[in-house]
């Protein structure tokens, strides 16, 4: 389990760092890059101009610009966003609440759907039938379209985040649920006549735990795109909202500092899921 | 519902394809004196803020998302199966690589890579190519999931009768591969196709939403969907809720599209 516990945290790890470098490199490449409105502005002196060029100068060289980027990160100075001028751990940090409330309310909100249908749909599978009716008509709905209906009906943003995520983790689910029920050891279980309660929680939720555990982690990364859209569009003043605006500002640090901390969102979240579901799992056959 | 389903789509493709035939308009051609007009016999669904067709701007927009998802989706399995395919059968370092790629695009947000992505592309181009670079952005960013799914299935083949056999045979590894594993394992790509089609329509949605997608005049389903924030002021509900409609009956039509297995689980 350490072994497995190691390798993750390195696989992580990398897989942050790769993440912050294809955003740094992707930006530096971008047609633009190179021209910095400031310079335009006929008022600013010779001395400005050069500092212009000077900060530009030190972004030239990907390689050196993210070696110097990451040494800061480690210690917790995310850069200077160059739109807003304040520190981007600051801006982070100052909208961070926002977005996590969103996030959780929303993923509350669809799991706990999502699980209650699900199980639902196994004990009345007439209530199952109307159910995949809905949730298929629900998988048609772009996540800004809800966000629009919210914004028109001025409904909690979280609930929109909630019905955007929730058709596919009830398919998940209920596809899981169904296959315990369905398996040998469920239906001889159930012909001995094992209470119907008991069947459920033993037979069909608890040895769905760890898929359900790995498809939470998941359902992180979906709650986070789905902030994006309902933040901007419901004007929020999330973290979502801060990357779409660092992304059409082309604002270097700001829009790495948001990839790195979003990418460390999402990745420790998978990771955290995946192993409690390997540990589960280890636990259940006595490894 | 299959048939119902595939029937469905394949006449909203058609009516996308003849909408230039079957109105009078075209979807950019103003009729300045008859700004924000309800629905009538000249205009079935009214027309915009600018005199525009909203039924001919409707068809356009359906002929940009119904005709480009596909091949967007076909560039995605393209990618994801070549990948994925040489993953799952060379095995190794390459591999190891691909699939530390495939958990990258996975482990962050997809919508994140997209907006960056789209951004940092110029914004100020023409209608058409605004038009390409999100479907090419789609299909170049959306391969990660069917790689991942391919790579598995191709391993699992590996040790089948029939790979053994034709090795055995004196096959070399590359015909195998193309000649007997990839032609079974058709229907993982076609079933792949279609579940990535109703993506790239959705995302092309939400780009659009977002400014970031088709630019004017050029319409997508997408695009349009931005005009039901005048919902609560405009009496044309009907014509500014029909691409949300339309929207929704072809990616609901594609979900059910999916073999059994696949949609529910």
């Amino acid at each position: 389990m350490r072994n497995v516990l190691l390798r993750r945290i390195i696989t992580s790890f990398i897989t942050l760092a790769l993440t912050g470098f294809a955003a740094a490199t992707l930006l530096r490449v971008a047609p633009g890059f190179d021209v910095d409105a400031r310079e335009l502005d006929s008022r600013a002196s010779a001395e400005t101009q050069q500092q212009i060029r000077a900060e530009r100068a030190g972004e030239s060289d990907i390689l050196a610009f993210y070696g110097r980027y990451l040494r800061g990160a480690l210690q917790g100075d995310l850069g200077q966003s160059r739109t807003y001028e304040v520190p981007v751990a600051g801006l982070i940090g100052e909208r961070l609440p926002v977005t996590l409330r969103l996030i959780g309310l929303g993923l509350t909100g669809a799991w706990t759907f999502a699980l209650a249908l699900a199980l639902a749909s196994v004990v009345w599978p007439a209530v199952g039938t109307g159910l995949n009716l809905l949730t298929a008509g629900m998988l048609a709905i772009p996540a800004g379209l809800v966000a629009l209906l919210i914004l028109l009906s001025q409904g909690p943003v979280a609930l929109g985040l909630a019905l955007a995520l929730f058709p596919r983790l009830f398919s998940y689910a209920r596809g899981l649920f169904q296959q315990n029920a369905d398996a040998g050891f469920a239906l001889a279980a159930r012909t001995r006549g094992l209470a119907s309660a008991r069947f459920l929680g033993r037979y069909v939720i608890w040895p769905a735990g760890p898929s359900l555990l790995a498809i939470l982690g998941l359902s992180v990364n979906g709650a986070f795109g789905g902030a994006i859209l309902l933040e901007t569009i419901c004007d929020l003043p999330g973290v979502g909202q801060l990357a779409l605006q660092a992304a059409l500002a082309r604002d270097l640090p700001l829009l790495v500092g948001m990839t790195l901390f979003v990418g460390a969102l999402t990745v420790s979240t998978n990771a955290l899921a995946e192993l409690s579901a390997q540990f589960i799992l280890r636990t259940r056959s006595g490894h | 519902m299959k048939r119902l389903a595939a029937g469905l789509l394949i006449a909203l493709a058609l009516a996308a394809l003849a909408g230039e035939f079957l109105l009078p308009a075209r979807y950019d051609q103003q009729f300045r004196e008859e700004t924000d007009a309800l629905p009538g016999a000249k205009h079935p669904l009214g027309t915009d803020e600018l005199g525009r067709d909203r039924a001919a701007r409707l068809l356009a927009g359906a002929r940009v998302s119904l005709l480009l998802a596909p091949a967007a989706s076909v560039l995605a399995i393209a990618l994801g199966a070549t990948l994925g395919l040489t993953a799952g059968w060379f095995g190794g370092w390459w591999d190891r690589a691909v699939s530390t790629v495939i958990d990258l695009m996975i482990s962050v947000p997809i919508f994140l890579v997209l907006i960056t992505v789209r951004a940092v592309l110029p914004l100020n181009v023409s209608p058409v190519s605004s038009v390409m670079i999100t479907f090419l952005l789609l299909g170049l960013l959306g391969w990660a999931g069917s790689a991942r799914v391919i790579r598995g299935a191709c391993q699992t083949q590996l040790n089948s009768d029939y790979v053994l056999r034709a090795l055995a045979a004196g096959c070399s590894r590359t015909r195998v591969l193309l000649v007997h594993l990839l032609p079974n394992l058709w229907p993982v790509l076609r079933t792949q196709f279609i579940v990535a089609v109703p993506g790239f329509i959705l995302d092309e949605a939400n780009l659009s939403l977002l400014g970031l997608g088709v630019a004017e005049p050029l319409p997508s389903l997408g695009s349009l969907l931005k005009e039901l924030t005048n919902l609560p002021t405009s009496p044309n509900w009907l014509g500014l809720a029909a691409p949300a409609v339309l929207l929704a009956t072809a990616v609901g039509a594609c979900e059910f599209l999916l073999p059994p297995k696949e949609g529910a689980s």
